[in-house]
């Protein structure tokens, strides 16, 4: 999962030399790769996901406000709309909210 | 004819008066144990009343004569799989009452076959065997000490399998593994328990407000002389979605020792084993724990309304993504409203084939490692204690080896 996410932030638009940076921290990958795979510490049930529901009479809003250009971010800031507040897990929140923060600025080398 | 006094014409009209409000009639109650009988419960062909539940066919068994029966289905026999969307208030079964502090753990039954005065702790179990007559004693009238559940689903999947789920899963992680785990490892030891739940269902109303982008084009800009970013246009929308909706089936362990999923505690590897086929639960009888261990809930409908808000709310945000797919950049919500028109809880005991270690630290600090086993769907998840002194070299091994890797390639890529 780290190592995912450290190679997440190597964007293939970046400088091909900063994908060396991610061998300087090979060591503290493997680390929390093996912690991650044996203690399970971020593993939970996916309540928002797996729970049966049923929606009915959806009342739909989209309405057009402007456009933008030139934005950095590869999401829009302070996207939300798969948060998860309600985890038992404050491991696996901290690790969620820490994969969002990263997929935003993945495109950054 | 009603007597109103029309109020002056120059002087401000009083606000309308509003409705008294609604009597509270507190909670609708389900009567989950109305033909339960404590004591002796016995083989209704036999008279026997050495049974237990067969994993194989998930009915209970009579150990003498081999009759089996089941008790009703709980979503049948409670009206539970229905009417979600006219639940209105709180509807609770009777074994989901509050816990009265000073009712007993520890009861004294009689036993009617012989007269000896039996001892059943339901704080882990809620039979006992008459040490005269060698009768079984079960418990089945629910008392305020969350011993007695509304309903139970039982075992299917038998403990050989279990046992070779959890071997397999701790094989797979042997080479950093505490040494002492890996000498002790046994999964022979795994024991069944049936662990503590509410499940809730939620009739509610929701009504999410805020702003979308919809990615529209994306380039590559020169920054300095030799980087290049990504950049992106995207159109700005304001979303709304509102919506009636029905959560089924939200179980959240009622258990406060396992409420507490910090790092400290492996807690969270049981809850990550679920979901539980809920709709095969059946109505409580203490002869399918026979056998087994059980953990007497411990919490109230108050004190996990909040979380049960908190994840019907998340329920309802993501019961809405699939009319989002037009924003590719993303939704932020700023107004998210749940009004929850109805709930309605009910305990139950959910089976979990667990194997447990114990670690103690040097510090003296101690964490209970759990493998645990879904005891329906046979899905595992555990905790491995971690033999830190061989990680932190292999570890240090892989940085040194990462940074004569990362010199050359930066070497390289400098040079290119």
């Amino acid at each position: 999962m780290i190592a995912a996410a450290v190679l997440a932030s190597t964007g293939s638009d970046g400088d091909p030399g900063a994908f060396g940076l991610v061998f300087f921290l090979s060591g503290f990958v493997f680390f929390f790769v093996i912690f991650a795979r044996y203690r399970n510490a971020d593993k939970r049930y996916r309540h928002e996901k797996q729970t049966r529901t049923v929606t009915k009479n959806i009342e739909v809003r989209d309405d057009f406000v402007r456009s933008r250009k030139g934005l950095s971010n590869r999401t829009m800031d302070g996207a939300n709309h798969d948060s998860v507040s309600g985890s038992l897990n404050p491991t696996a929140r901290s690790v969620h909210g820490l994969m969002r923060e990263i997929n935003r600025y993945r495109h950054l080398g | 004819m009603d007597d109103v006094t029309e109020p002056a014409s120059d002087e401000q009209a009083p606000a309308p008066p509003t409705a008294p409000p609604e009597p509270d009639h507190g909670p609708r109650v389900i009567d989950t144990d109305a033909d339960a009988v404590d004591g002796l419960t016995k083989c209704p062909r036999c008279g026997a009343t050495q049974i237990a539940l067969n994993i194989g066919s998930g009915m209970l068994r009579c150990h003498y004569c081999r009759d089996e029966w089941s008790t009703p289905s709980a979503n049948e026999a409670f009206g539970l799989d229905a009417g979600v969307g006219e639940l209105r208030g709180v509807t609770m079964g009777s074994g989901s009452s509050d816990i009265v502090p000073s009712a007993e753990i520890v009861l004294t039954f009689k036993c009617s076959a012989c007269g000896a005065e039996i001892v059943i702790d339901t704080a882990s179990s809620t039979q006992a065997r008459c040490h005269w007559c060698r009768n079984t004693l079960s418990m089945n009238q629910q008392v305020p000490n969350g011993a007695v559940p509304d309903m139970v689903l039982p075992f299917s999947l038998p403990k050989e399998e279990a046992v070779r789920k959890i071997a397999t899963f701790v094989r797979k992680r042997r080479f950093f593994a505490h040494p002492r785990f890996r000498k002790e490892f046994n999964p022979d030891n795994v024991l069944g328990a049936y662990l503590p739940y509410m499940v809730v269902d939620v009739n509610a109303h929701a009504a999410f407000r805020g702003q979308g982008e919809h990615q529209t084009r994306s380039y590559t800009v020169s920054v300095g002389e030799d980087r290049s970013e990504t950049r992106y246009d995207a159109d700005l929308y304001d979303v709304g979605r509102a919506f009636d909706v029905e959560v089924h089936d939200l179980a959240v362990v009622s258990s406060q020792q396992r409420l507490d999923q910090g790092l400290s505690t492996t807690n969270n590897v049981i809850n990550a084993i679920r979901p539980f086929d809920l709709e095969n639960a059946v109505t409580y009888d203490s002869n399918y724990l026979a056998g087994f261990t059980s953990e007497r809930r411990d919490t109230n409908i108050g004190d996990l309304a909040p979380i049960v808000d908190a994840q019907s709310k998340d329920v309802a945000r993501h019961a809405v993504h699939d009319t989002l797919r037009f924003y590719d950049r993303g939704v932020r919500w700023h107004s998210e409203q749940l009004d929850v028109r109805g709930q309605r809880w009910v305990s139950a005991y959910l089976p979990v084939w667990l194997y447990s270690y114990h670690q103690t630290g040097r510090d003296g600090r101690s964490v209970t490692h759990y493998v645990a086993v879904n005891g329906r769907t046979g899905a595992v998840m555990g905790s491995v204690p971690i033999n830190y002194p061989r990680l932190l070299l292999t570890s240090a091994v892989v940085e040194a080896a990462g940074i004569v890797v990362g010199t050359v390639v930066l070497v390289l890529g400098g040079g290119s």
